[in-house]
C-alpha cells in the first residue's frame, strides 16, 4: 500500500487530535510540531502511537527504533514509516492479526 | 464473599496502586480479571508523597474524584536543605494546574481497589498468590496455572489464566519465582521511618505553619541531606491530615556504627531527629507516636526482565530504586498502563504478541533506568543502560525534565541529570524556577 505524504500527515494529525495528551492547547499540529516537546506525546502515550501506527500502515516498530528522532515531529513519522513501508517485501502489507 | 472463578483472562498479584489501576484499566475493556490481595484493604503502606503525574493515569481509570473528594493534603512543592544549601520548588512554576498529594496510603489504596472493583475487576483480600506454572503460557490453548492459598487456610487451590501481572511490590512473587530480581550491590542503603502528630511544617510560601493549617496552607515536603552518608542520605519529612511521616534513608554501614548494641531503632531514630536543626525545630511542639518506626534494608532492586511468555512485572514488583524524587507510584501508574495496553494488544493480534512484549520490555526497562541514574550515586561509573536511560527522559516534555532537574539541582544530583537530559531549554527553565528558601528565624 503507498501513502502520499499529505495522507501520512493526516492520519497522524487526526490521531493525535484525539488522544494526544492537552491537544486542545496544542491547536493545528504541523509535519514541524515538537510534539514530544510540547507533551503530545509523552513516555505514555508512545504505547498508544506506536500501535495506531503498526495497524494503520501495516508495519512494526521495533524496540530500538522507539527514539526521540523517529517520534519528534509527524515529519519524522512519516520518514520512518515510509522507510519502513520500502522496506517491506513486494506487495506483502506486514500485517499479521 | 463470592467463590473464586477457575479461570479469567488476567490474574492480578496485588492490590497496591499498580494492582489495582492494572486491573480497572484490563476490566474497563471488557476483559475478566481476578486481583489478589494478601492483606485486607484499608491496610498501611509507606510511600506518601505524589507527584502531579499521577492524574493521568487517575483520570484514564475513572478514579480522579474519587480521590479530590477524598480530601488528601494538597502539596505546594518541595523545600530543599541540601549541605546548608535551602532552596525551593513549586509545582505551580512548572505548568502543573492539579496539585501533588500527600496521601495516607491506606486509604489511597483502597479507594483505587475500590475502582477496581466497580469496574467488575474480581477482588480477593486476604488471598495470597504462591506461584504460577507458564510452562504452557501462550500456546495455543495454553493456560496458566495460578496457586493460591487464603490466608489462615492450609489447603491452597488454582485459577486458570492467560496473563499473570505481577504487581506485588517488594515481596515480588513472580519476579522471585523466576529468579530475576537483582540487588543493587552499589547502593547499600536502609530506611527507618515513623509518624509524629502536631508537627509543624514549611509551606509553599516559605513560611513556618502549624500542624492546623495544613489543608488551608498547602504544605511542601521538606527534604534534607543527612551529615553522613556523602551526600546521599537523606530526610523526608511530609504532612499529612493528621500525622506527619518522617523518614531517614542512610548507609546501612552508618546506622551499623552508629546504633549502640541494645539501643532500639526507635530511640536510634529519635536520637537522629534531635540532631538535625531545621527538623528538631519542626518537631518543638510535637508527639511521636509510639510503635510507628519501621524499617527496610537493601531495598535497591531492578528485574533482568520485566516480562515473558504469559506475565509482567508491575511497579515496585519490577524494580525500586530511592524514593528521593516520590515517582514510586508514578511508575507503578505508568506500568499498569503499559501492561494494560500491552495485553489488550497480546490478545488481540496473537501472532505479534513477542512483538508487543518487547515494547513494553524495553519502554519500562528504559524508565526504571532513567530512575536509577537520577537516584544512585555513582551512576555514570556503571553506565551500561545509560543509552537507554536517556531515550527514557527523551520522551519527557520540557515541562517534565525541567522539573525533573529543578529537583536533581536541590539534592546536588544534578550531575547525573546534565548526562541524559538533551533539552537545553528544560535547563534554562529549572535553573529559573528553583528559589532560595528563607526561613525565618522565628
Amino acid at each position: 500500500m503507498k501513502y502520499t505524504d499529505e495522507q501520512i500527515f493526516d492520519a497522524l494529525a487526526a490521531f493525535l487530535a484525539k488522544d494526544g495528551a492537552g491537544a486542545e492547547s496544542v491547536g493545528a499540529i504541523a509535519p514541524e510540531t515538537d510534539i514530544v516537546g510540547q507533551g503530545l506525546v509523552d513516555s505514555v502515550g508512545i504505547f498508544k502511537l506506536i500501535s495506531f501506527v503498526e495497524e494503520k500502515f501495516g508495519i512494526m516498530i521495533e524496540p530500538d527504533e522507539v527514539l526521540l528522532e523517529n517520534f519528534k515531529t509527524l515529519q519524522a513519522l512519516r520518514n520512518l514509516i515510509v522507510r519502513k513501508l520500502g522496506g517491506a517485501p513486494p506487495g506483502g502489507s506486514a500485517a499479521i492479526a | 464473599m463470592s467463590t473464586v472463578p477457575d479461570s479469567c483472562d488476567v490474574v492480578v498479584i496485588g492490590g497496591g496502586p499498580a494492582g489495582s489501576l492494572a486491573a480497572t484499566y484490563l476490566a474497563a475493556q471488557g476483559y475478566s480479571v481476578v486481583l489478589f490481595e494478601r492483606q485486607k484493604h484499608p491496610r498501611y503502606n509507606v510511600g506518601e508523597s505524589l507527584l502531579p503525574d499521577i492524574w493521568k493515569y487517575c483520570d484514564a481509570a475513572g478514579v480522579a474524584d474519587a480521590i479530590v473528594s477524598e480530601g488528601f493534603v494538597r502539596k505546594a512543592g518541595g523545600s530543599v536543605d541540601w549541605k546548608g544549601e535551602m532552596r525551593r520548588l513549586s509545582f505551580s512554576d512548572f505548568g502543573y494546574t492539579r496539585p501533588a498529594l500527600h496521601v495516607e496510603r491506606d486509604r489511597f489504596d483502597h479507594i483505587l481497589l475500590e475502582r477496581a472493583r466497580a469496574s467488575g475487576a474480581w477482588i480477593g483480600e486476604e488471598i495470597a498468590v504462591l506461584d504460577a506454572d507458564f510452562s504452557r503460557a501462550e500456546e495455543d490453548g495454553g493456560e496458566i496455572p495460578v496457586t493460591y492459598r487464603p490466608v489462615g487456610e492450609s489447603s491452597v487451590a488454582r485459577i486458570r489464566c492467560r496473563y499473570v501481572l505481577d504487581a506485588s511490590g517488594q515481596t515480588g512473587v513472580i519476579g522471585r519465582q523466576l529468579g530475576l530480581r537483582v540487588f543493587d550491590e552499589g547502593f547499600r542503603f536502609m530506611s527507618v521511618w515513623g509518624y509524629f502528630d502536631n508537627s509543624r511544617y514549611i509551606a509553599g510560601d516559605g513560611q513556618i505553619h502549624p500542624a492546623t493549617s495544613v489543608q488551608q496552607i498547602p504544605p511542601t515536603t521538606y527534604v534534607s541531606a543527612l551529615p553522613q552518608g556523602d551526600g546521599w542520605a537523606w530526610l523526608w519529612h511530609i504532612m499529612l491530615r493528621k500525622t506527619t511521616s518522617i523518614g531517614l534513608v542512610i548507609p546501612i554501614a552508618w546506622a551499623q556504627e552508629t546504633k549502640g548494641s541494645g539501643e532500639s531503632w526507635e530511640a536510634w531514630f529519635l536520637k537522629q531527629c534531635e540532631a538535625i536543626p531545621l527538623l528538631r525545630r519542626l518537631l518543638n511542639d510535637a508527639t511521636f507516636c509510639n510503635g510507628s518506626v519501621r524499617l527496610v534494608r537493601n531495598y535497591s532492586y531492578r528485574s533482568t526482565r520485566v516480562a515473558g511468555p504469559g506475565f509482567f512485572l508491575l511497579g515496585d514488583a519490577a524494580g525500586f530504586v530511592d524514593p528521593i524524587f516520590s515517582v514510586g507510584v508514578v511508575f507503578a501508574m505508568y506500568s499498569a498502563y503499559a501492561a494494560a495496553h500491552t495485553i489488550d494488544r497480546c490478545l488481540a493480534q496473537r501472532a505479534r504478541r513477542d512483538h508487543h512484549r518487547s515494547i513494553f520490555s524495553s519502554q519500562m526497562l528504559a524508565r526504571l533506568e532513567l530512575s536509577r541514574s537520577l537516584a544512585l550515586p555513582y551512576y555514570q561509573d556503571q553506565d551500561a543502560g545509560h543509552a537507554r536511560a536517556r531515550e527514557a527522559m527523551s520522551f519527557s516534555s520540557t515541562q517534565a525534565q525541567a522539573l525533573m532537574y529543578a529537583a536533581s539541582m536541590l539534592t546536588d544530583r544534578s550531575g547525573n541529570f546534565d548526562s541524559m537530559a538533551n533539552s537545553p531549554e528544560a535547563h534554562r527553565a529549572a535553573a529559573q524556577r528553583v528559589r532560595p528558601l528563607e526561613i525565618p528565624q522565628r
